[in-house]
């Protein structure tokens, strides 16, 4: 359904960037489009969007799913993550990412815990660095352009409140997009329960201290380019870009400021549903569609033209449905004689042929306190 | 040398802007390198890049400005950024003194990291901000002199010295560049950054010629 969509859609490049506030332009007189980026360029569902009924249909879906949750995750997980892939419709999302990470479980076990974070006075080395912050993230979303706005109030607030929460991790800046996305669709101590499982469930590791987890999936990512786009990964390493130097920004902010915006909520759909993995699908398919051909190579003979190419992928391929639709990267075909231990790689981004990369949904590093509080 | 593109250079000098999280690094680079300015510039994650070709006497130098996150955390991920460098802006905010009681904590990251040989400019960013300055001239001039460093303070916001800062560390670095090859009786010219790995240029693109120090 969704890539045959998808195909017929090409022509549409309308898209809003409005996800990089810096490429959305300026417009303070402008109105906002319909996801709140003030001169984006989204403000009608245009021929990029599903149609009407197609959105309705989703919707009832989800309305059913949602209605009895915990019976749908441990018994029909696979429709929940295939809607997750189609995307979920607008409306319901602000219902539907707290169920699909958790975060209810932690709010309903929790009541007053977030209402007792916020009023508290947080440290003040925090609070001076998450303030300088505050108006610097989606400066050109109507809710985060005022300094008094509910936007970035409700930024400080859950931000402070994680720092309260987990003193010894502290405040990592990549935190601030993250949360703010949130809070464009939820209240703010869903946010921050949603933040909570982001950083703790999802992501262990990422916006610590030391930031281990985000070196060491770095590698990962190298090793997966080896494989799977051998010919980009070696002119990579010719021109000394390693992966330090883009993809921190990428895992780090879920994207969130790097695709344009419709984009950026289907990659969460489908993360929230299926963990970290969508990420490495995600940013292999932006260095596939960046560098992927000989002629997209030979056009970047250095560091600098090849991280440019990374960063300038045309938006029209970036665009939802295109993008969410693109085509499985085949690896390699073995040497000698086929293996039969290994596992087959279907695309990034595809998925509806053969058998899942991994197996029970969950975040690759959390096990059982994963399953005990999600599902 | 070069084949005709808008851009013909004798040299790559990559330089890089460290310095504590909100000091104004971005606005620095932006100002030098498009003469823009923005209060709003996001948060930088990782490590952004500009560059801006200028002229020393006849020669064309292209600078390559790394502009990294100052958050402390970074570090674990920014000390790759460092390779190659031969210069850096080490940035501080004259208006927040804790932005320049740990100048010398980012120093330190930076010999580790980075050639010893590398020019190394303190900045005292926000000089536009007369009535809030915290931190006095003549203190950080006497530590960047006691430390061997360049020394001015710029104001990214209305462009003082902002041209000043990068030219004069980029004519250092020039200077000692040709006080190399004077001293060689080979041209002791090693690719770095753009054609760090590839010592195979790509047709009509043998035009850089890339210096360490």
């Amino acid at each position: 359904m969704a890539q045959s969509l998808g195909e017929d859609l090409v022509q549409d490049d309308s898209s809003s960037l409005g996800s990089d506030s810096e490429l959305s332009g300026p417009g303070p007189y402008r109105q906002a489009d319909r996801y709140g980026f003030i001169g984006g360029s989204s403000a009608e569902p245009g021929p990029g969007h599903p149609p009407a009924d197609l959105i309705r249909q989703r919707e009832m879906k989800w309305v059913e799913m949602t209605s009895h949750w915990e019976k749908t995750m441990s018994r029909r997980y696979k429709k929940v993550k295939m809607q997750c892939r189609k995307g979920i419709p607008s409306a319901l999302r602000a219902r539907c990412w707290p169920l699909l990470c958790g975060a209810h479980v932690y709010q309903e076990n929790s009541p007053d815990t977030y209402q007792e974070l916020a009023k508290a006075p947080g440290d003040p080395q925090w609070m001076e660095t998450i303030s300088r912050d505050l108006h610097r993230q989606f400066p050109l979303h109507e809710m985060f352009v005022s300094p008094q706005g509910h936007g970035q109030q409700g930024l400080l607030q859950v931000l402070k409140a994680y720092t309260l929460y987990r003193p010894e991790q502290g405040y990592c800046q990549a935190q601030g997009p993250v949360a703010a996305v949130l809070l464009m669709h939820l209240p703010p101590e869903e946010a921050f329960w949603c933040l909570v499982q982001i950083c703790e469930l999802y992501l262990p590791g990422y916006y610590g201290p030391h930031m281990e987890s985000v070196r060491l999936d770095a590698e990962v990512f190298m090793a997966l380019l080896r494989r799977l786009l051998p010919r980009v990964h070696k002119h990579l390493q010719q021109v000394g870009v390693g992966p330090l130097l883009y993809l921190p920004e990428w895992f780090l902010c879920l994207f969130a400021r790097s695709l344009p915006f419709p984009t950026v909520l289907r990659v969460w759909d489908a993360f929230l549903s299926e963990g970290v993995k969508v990420l490495f699908r995600v940013g292999l398919t932006l260095v596939r569609l960046a560098l992927g051909t000989a002629e997209q190579r030979l056009a970047c003979p250095g560091l600098l033209e090849t991280l440019g190419a990374l960063r300038a992928i045309p938006p029209a391929q970036l665009q939802e449905e295109v993008f969410m639709s693109q085509p499985p990267d085949e690896p390699r075909p073995p040497r000698r004689k086929p293996q039969t231990r290994g596992k087959t790689f279907h695309g990034f981004l595809t998925w509806s042929k053969g058998p899942p990369l991994t197996g029970p949904p969950r975040s690759h590093r959390s096990s059982t306190s994963f399953s005990d509080t999600r599902f | 040398m070069g084949n005709g593109t808008e851009e013909d250079y004798n040299f790559v000098f990559k330089v890089v802007l460290i310095g504590e999280s909100g000091v104004g690094k971005t606005n620095l680079l932006s100002r030098f390198t498009r003469n823009e300015f923005s209060h709003d510039s996001r948060t930088t994650i990782g490590v952004e890049f500009s560059t801006r070709t200028v002229m020393l006497g006849t020669a064309a130098v292209k600078a390559q400005i790394w502009d990294t996150a100052g958050l402390e955390r970074y570090r674990a991920i920014t000390s790759a950024y460092y390779r190659g460098a031969v210069g850096a802006l080490l940035v501080f905010d004259l208006t927040k003194h804790h932005t320049y009681a740990v100048v010398e904590r980012w120093l330190k990251e930076l010999y580790d990291h980075a050639e010893a040989t590398i020019v190394v400019m303190l900045v005292g960013n926000k000089s536009d901000l007369t009535q809030a300055r915290e931190v006095p001239s003549d203190e950080a001039r006497m530590f960047a002199e006691n430390n061997g460093l360049l020394f001015l303070e710029t104001s990214a916001l209305d462009s003082t010295n902002v041209e000043l800062a990068f030219e004069t560390v980029l004519k250092e670095i020039f200077a000692k560049v040709s006080k190399q090859r004077q001293n060689s009786t080979r041209t002791n010219a090693i690719t770095l950054g753009s054609a760090q790995a590839g010592q195979e240029p790509g047709p009509g693109e043998k035009r850089a010629c890339c210096i360490s120090l």
